[in-house]
Formats: structure tokens, C-alpha cells, sequence
């Protein structure tokens, strides 16, 4: 509004200053001449009017108003500013904080989709593993039992074979040192008296 | 076996060809003590022979007196017949027999197999019990460990039961 009034006001100025200098160049071509002397006060006179018109305070005020608007404008501006880059701050914010929401977000959608493909993998490799453990646990288990049952076999055997043996020289240690020969005397009589024409005829005709 | 010329009885004591040869060295002695009884004008020179038991026993067995030479003649000649010639039986026990056991074992070796026969005595222990005798020709085994072996699939058998 002050812009439009001092605009106002210099158009008017400027249209009495061309009025005046109009008026001038007017009068040397008028048929009647005016005379230098005429001529040297009437530019006087103007120079008097504008000195008179804008004078000091005029100046002043001029100045202190075209300040004052300044500052208006200044402190309006300032206050749009100040709204836009609250605005723009806002606005800043909410953008950074809906793009670090999304990155977030993104990131976190990437990391879980990661951790999930590692714990498929691990799950995958611990089942496959599992398996084999347990593939090679059957073999081994089936090996052990083979083996068990070879060895078990063999003793077995190996007892069967040797335990009359183990027996025997068992009670020959355990009770043949005990056994008076006085004792099986009569024993030792029966066995001879049963074989004595074996033994006789072998001693008294076989050499 | 042709039988000797003489005859003599021999003592259960003399069981044995080791014994046998010790009375053959006695006997020398005592010959070798008359011959020197001969030969020597002193009594100091000579020294008698002593008499062994088995030798007394032998002798008063068959009443022989070794002062008559044909006595000492005949049992030399028996003694090397019975050395040379008389059936040797082995027989194995357990333990090392006694005398009375020997004796009793002599005794029907010589009334049932033959008067004459000589036992050589072995010792194993591992037949346990029982006993073991080898012959010219033919081994009779009739220890426990034979029994034992030969019952050996009763053993089997029982301690399979035993198992099941």
C-alpha cells in the first residue's frame, strides 16, 4: 500500500517537473520572445518551487517512511520467511522422517528377509546334516551290531571250544593235588584188572 | 620172554631197574670182598661190604647165603637177567606214590602180569588223578583229565542248558 502511495506521489512529481520544463522550452518559440532576463528568473522560480518542494524534511520524511516501509517489509518478509522455513523445516523433517521410516523400514525388510534366508539355510544344512548323522548313525549302529553279533559269535565259539578245556584244567588244578593216591588205590586196581589181558598180552608177547 | 635158568623171587621192594642195578653193584662189592678175602694175608687190608636191606630182604626171600659162591653166582645171574631182560611197564601218577601204595601196585603187577616185571615211575601232574601206563607197545591212559576230555560234550551240553 505504501509502495502504491509513494509510486503515486513520484508520478506526480515527475508530471509537474514536465509540466514546468514544458512550459519553458514552450515560451522560446512562443512569436513574441521573452526576453533572457525573464527567462533566467522563471528558471529561478522553478529551481525555488523544487528546492521548496523537496526540502530537507521532506526528505526526511521521504526517508523515513521509505525506512519504515523497509522495515514493514522486512519484518513481513521476515515473518513469511520465517513461516516458510518453519514450513519448509516441518516439511524437511517429515520427509526425512518418512524417508528414514522407509530406508528403516526397507532395511529392516532387507534384514529380515536376510535372517530368514540364513535360518532357512541353517535349518536346511542342520536337517541335511541330521540326516546324514543320522544315516551314518543307522550304518554305524548296523556295523556295531554286526560287529557284536561276529564277536559274540566268536567267543561263543571260542568258549564252546576252550571250556571243557578251561573246565578241565580247572579241576585238574583244583582238585588233583587234593587226591590221595592211597584213596584211588581201588579205583586204580578196578581200571587195571579191566584191561589186564591187554596189558598182559602186550607185555608178555608183544616184544 | 624165555624164563631164566634160576628162579628167584623178587621182593616188592625191588620195583625198579635203578634198584635192580644197585643190588648188581652191591653184589660186585661183596664178590670183589671175597675175591680180596683170597688174594690178602690181613684182615686189615680189606674192609667188609655192607648189606643193604633190599639185599637182605632179597636174600632171605629166596634163602640164599652170599657167603656160597653159587648163591652169589646165581643171584648176579638173576639180577642181569632181570636187567636185561625183565618186562619194564611205565606207570604215570598225579603224586609221587608212597611205598605201600608202590608196594600194593608191585604186587599185582607181578601176580597178575608177569613176576618179574620192573615199574618206572613218572609223575605228570595235569592227568589230575588216575593214572597212566605205557607198555612196549600200547599207552593206557586211565587218568581224570581223559575222562574228562572224553565227557567233554556232556560238558558242553549241560553248560549250553545252563546258558539257555
Amino acid at each position: 500500500m505504501n509502495i502504491i502511495i509513494i509510486i503515486i506521489g513520484l508520478v506526480v512529481v515527475v508530471t509537474i517537473l514536465g509540466g514546468l520544463m514544458y512550459r519553458i522550452n514552450f515560451s522560446k518559440h512562443r512569436p513574441h520572445n521573452i526576453k533572457n532576463r525573464q527567462r533566467g528568473q522563471y528558471e529561478q522560480s522553478v529551481n525555488d518551487v523544487v528546492n521548496a518542494v523537496f526540502d530537507d524534511d521532506f526528505r526526511e520524511e521521504l526517508k523515513n517512511r521509505g525506512k519504515l516501509h523497509f522495515e514493514t517489509i522486512l519484518n513481513d518478509n521476515a515473518m513469511f520467511l520465517k513461516q516458510d522455513l518453519e514450513l519448509t523445516t516441518t516439511q524437511i523433517h517429515d520427509y526425512l522422517k518418512d524417508q528414514i521410516n522407509k530406508n528403516l523400514t526397507d532395511e529392516f525388510k532387507n534384514y529380515r528377509e536376510t535372517i530368514e534366508f540364513a535360518k532357512n539355510q541353517a535349518v536346511e544344512t542342520i536337517k541335511k546334516t541330521q540326516k546324514v548323522l543320522e544315516d551314518q548313525q543307522k550304518v554305524l549302529i548296523d556295523e556295531i551290531a554286526k560287529q557284536f553279533a561276529s564277536e559274540k559269535k566268536i567267543l561263543i565259539d571260542n568258549f564252546q571250544n576252550n571250556m571243557a578245556e578251561v573246565v578241565n584244567n580247572y579241576l585238574l588244578k583244583a582238585v588233583g593235588g587234593h587226591i590221595n593216591l592211597n584213596d584211588q588205590l581201588e579205583a586204580i586196581i578196578t581200571d587195571l584188572e579191566a584191561n589186564k589181558k591187554d596189558i598182559s598180552e602186550d607185555i608178555n608177547e608183544g616184544s | 620172554m624165555k624164563d631164566p635158568e634160576v628162579k628167584l623171587k623178587l621182593t616188592t621192594s625191588i620195583n625198579s631197574l635203578v634198584v635192580v642195578g644197585k643190588l648188581i653193584t652191591e653184589l660186585e662189592l661183596i664178590e670183589e670182598f671175597f675175591l680180596k678175602m683170597k688174594l690178602k694175608s690181613s684182615l686189615s687190608q680189606v674192609s667188609l661190604p655192607t648189606i643193604s636191606p633190599v639185599m637182605q630182604e632179597l636174600t632171605n626171600l629166596n634163602n640164599l647165603n652170599l657167603i656160597r659162591p653159587e648163591d652169589r653166582a646165581n643171584l648176579n645171574l638173576f639180577l642181569h637177567f632181570i636187567k636185561t631182560k625183565a618186562p619194564t611197564i611205565h606207570v604215570s601218577f598225579a603224586s609221587i606214590p608212597d611205598s605201600v601204595f608202590m608196594q600194593k601196585i608191585t604186587d599185582w603187577f607181578r601176580s597178575e602180569i608177569n613176576p618179574n616185571i620192573m615199574l618206572s615211575i613218572g609223575l605228570q601232574p595235569n592227568i589230575g588223578a588216575g593214572f597212566k601206563i605205557r607198555t612196549t607197545n600200547k599207552i593206557f591212559d586211565f587218568s581224570l583229565h581223559k575222562y574228562l576230555i572224553e565227557s567233554r560234550q556232556i560238558l558242553v551240553q549241560l553248560l549250553g542248558q545252563v546258558k539257555t
